[in-house]
């Protein structure tokens, strides 16, 4: 079988038929052990993507999972997984991938605090810790390993980790990891793994030519998909402040810190410079700001998410290292201070405020020129995005 | 019955690097409302969707459209079309046939500096309604509840 482009164009994709809604966790047929940790962890009812993905995924089908930005996705994966491991066995049967070292190890948590009652070994496999504590790690035996692509490959390769009973893959933010950046690393895991390896693929956006791909990989998966017209959230008000140069985006900034500071906000720059300029611009005006971007050391890194958690600082100035996955639950606002390079990463962005149902905003700092791609974004999603009115902070 | 006529249409769109991207809908005067959005951007295609609204959705839909005054204005001075694409909105209503074509608009300075700012307020305003009003009842007729 090849790839044919003409016609993987014209194939449809939508939600598999067979796809049944199961309305409680209690009605999903899980272990009691995984039950407990699921209420003990204040769920009380699946989201739409819980309802419909876990059931196919620990009856053991390759599974595309769609859902919007902050509706349980990762609790999905993490729930399928602690339901289709055997804890008596110390092997890893489940590879977790994410893009960032940050959400690995959130999902990493996600799963501990579900799998509380279960006795589960779950470890992050990222790259910026020590390659002997990882060993250590391994060697010990973790049911569950959470990695990003790099530091994972490279621990199958020195046989540290051992795929032999891995039975699922799931990758996270797939569009993302699928993306060229990742694509190569992603093949190269994969080809380590036994051939009847269950794959799960998620993420909030999920491209046609991505949906495309998975044919290389997956074998008749059930698809849960999203229409990009459907993809916004109501819960988050979406506006943008039209500037005529660049340099009035700053004052701008400055004139909305009293909002930012009301909760948690995340300002979003497209390059680790601008993020280390505008920090420093920031702090040399006497507003207190953190950031935080890849260039930075891990623990550096792991010191600001820390801190951003416990809302110890308000506002985090980044790059889109934070675009993707990573759930503080206080954010309420975030600013586009430049505009995403691609349209997924703007709902992303966008959803790193307003999660689980709650309120949020984002507001889009747009010059002359970024305007009309601001409105290309906003046809292509079916979206509204207006004038920012003065009484912004009364929407949060 | 000429006064029963009732037809509206919006659609913003241009031809691009991702082809030919555009958001439409249409209501007729038998509630049938049709909508579309194209984009050929990373092989994304045509979504359409239809549905009937209510006699009680026509009329308040008819209301905002003569609250609006818009059958009043002129797009004579507005924006032409340009590379960036265009808008049209065309509304029949009882005696009345409107149609106008203008540029998309970034923001409120378009409006502004155009050489109608009144008028093209007015629509600038409608649309941004007509869109709240469409995407809503959209949402509602198609959209799981993802909580």
């Amino acid at each position: 079988m090849g790839i044919n482009a003409k016609e993987d164009e014209k194939l449809q994709f939508e939600t598999s038929e067979e796809v049944k809604v199961v309305p409680t966790f209690d009605s999903l047929g899980l272990k009691d052990d995984l039950l407990r940790g699921i209420y003990a962890y204040n769920f009380e009812r699946p989201s739409a993507i819980q309802q419909r993905a876990i059931r196919p995924i620990t009856k053991g089908r390759d599974v595309i999972a769609q859902a919007q930005s902050g509706t349980g996705k990762t609790a999905t994966f993490s729930i399928s997984i602690l339901q289709s491991i055997d804890t008596s066995i110390r092997e890893t049967q489940a590879l977790v991938l994410a893009p960032t070292r940050e959400l690995a190890i959130q999902i990493q948590s996600v799963i501990l605090a579900l799998g509380d009652y279960m006795n589960v070994q779950c470890h992050a496999c990222i790259g910026g810790t020590s390659i002997g504590e990882d060993i250590r790690q391994l060697d010990y035996g973790q049911h569950v390993v959470v990695g990003t692509p790099g530091r994972v490959f490279d621990m199958i390769r020195r046989r540290n980790l051992r795929t032999r009973a891995i039975k699922m893959m799931v990758l996270d933010e797939a569009d993302e990891l699928l993306n060229q950046g990742f694509k190569e690393q992603i093949y190269n895991v994969y080809r380590y793994l036994p051939p009847s390896t269950q794959v799960v693929i998620l993420s909030a956006t999920l491209p046609h030519d991505v949906l495309e791909m998975t044919s290389k990989f997956m074998s008749d998966p059930i698809r849960i998909l999203v229409k990009r017209d459907e993809l916004t959230l109501e819960g988050i008000k979406q506006f943008f402040v039209a500037v005529e140069k660049e340099d009035w985006k700053f004052d701008t900034l400055c004139d909305l810190y009293d909002t930012l500071t009301i909760t948690q906000a995340v300002i979003f720059c497209n390059t680790r410079r601008k993020v280390d300029w505008l920090t420093t611009k920031m702090r040399e005006a006497n507003f207190t700001v953190s950031s935080m971007h890849g260039e930075m050391p891990q623990k550096e890194r792991d010191a600001i998410m820390q801190e951003f958690r416990q809302g110890a600082s308000r506002v985090l100035i980044t790059t889109d290292v934070w675009a993707r996955g990573i759930d503080v639950q206080q954010v309420s606002l975030v600013v586009n201070y430049d505009l995403p390079t691609n349209r997924e990463n703007y709902i992303h962005r966008i959803g790193r405020s307003g999660r689980f149902g709650r309120k949020g905003v984002a507001i889009n700092f747009v010059t002359q020129d970024d305007i009309k791609i601001l409105r290309d974004i906003e046809n292509y999603y079916s979206t509204q995005i207006d004038e920012m009115p003065m009484n912004v902070s009364d929407l949060m | 019955m000429p006064q029963d006529e009732f037809y509206c249409r919006y659609y913003s769109g241009h031809q691009g690097r991702y082809g030919h991207e555009f958001i439409e809908f249409e209501f007729h005067s038998d509630g049938r409302l049709r909508y579309a959005n194209n984009s050929n951007y990373r092989n994304e295609s045509l979504i359409k969707k239809e549905m009937n609204v209510s006699p009680l959705m026509l009329k308040e839909l008819k209301r905002i459209i003569a609250d609006s005054e818009i059958t009043k204005e002129d797009d004579n001075k507005w924006p032409k079309k340009n590379s960036f694409g265009k808008q049209e909105l065309e509304i029949r209503y009882g005696n009345e046939h409107v149609s106008f074509e203008t540029a998309k608009i970034g923001s409120l300075v378009d409006v502004q500096d155009s050489g109608d700012p009144d008028g093209l307020r007015v629509f600038y305003y409608l649309v941004q309604d007509l869109k709240c009003l469409v995407f809503s009842l959209i949402t509602l007729h198609w959209k799981i509840k993802p909580i």
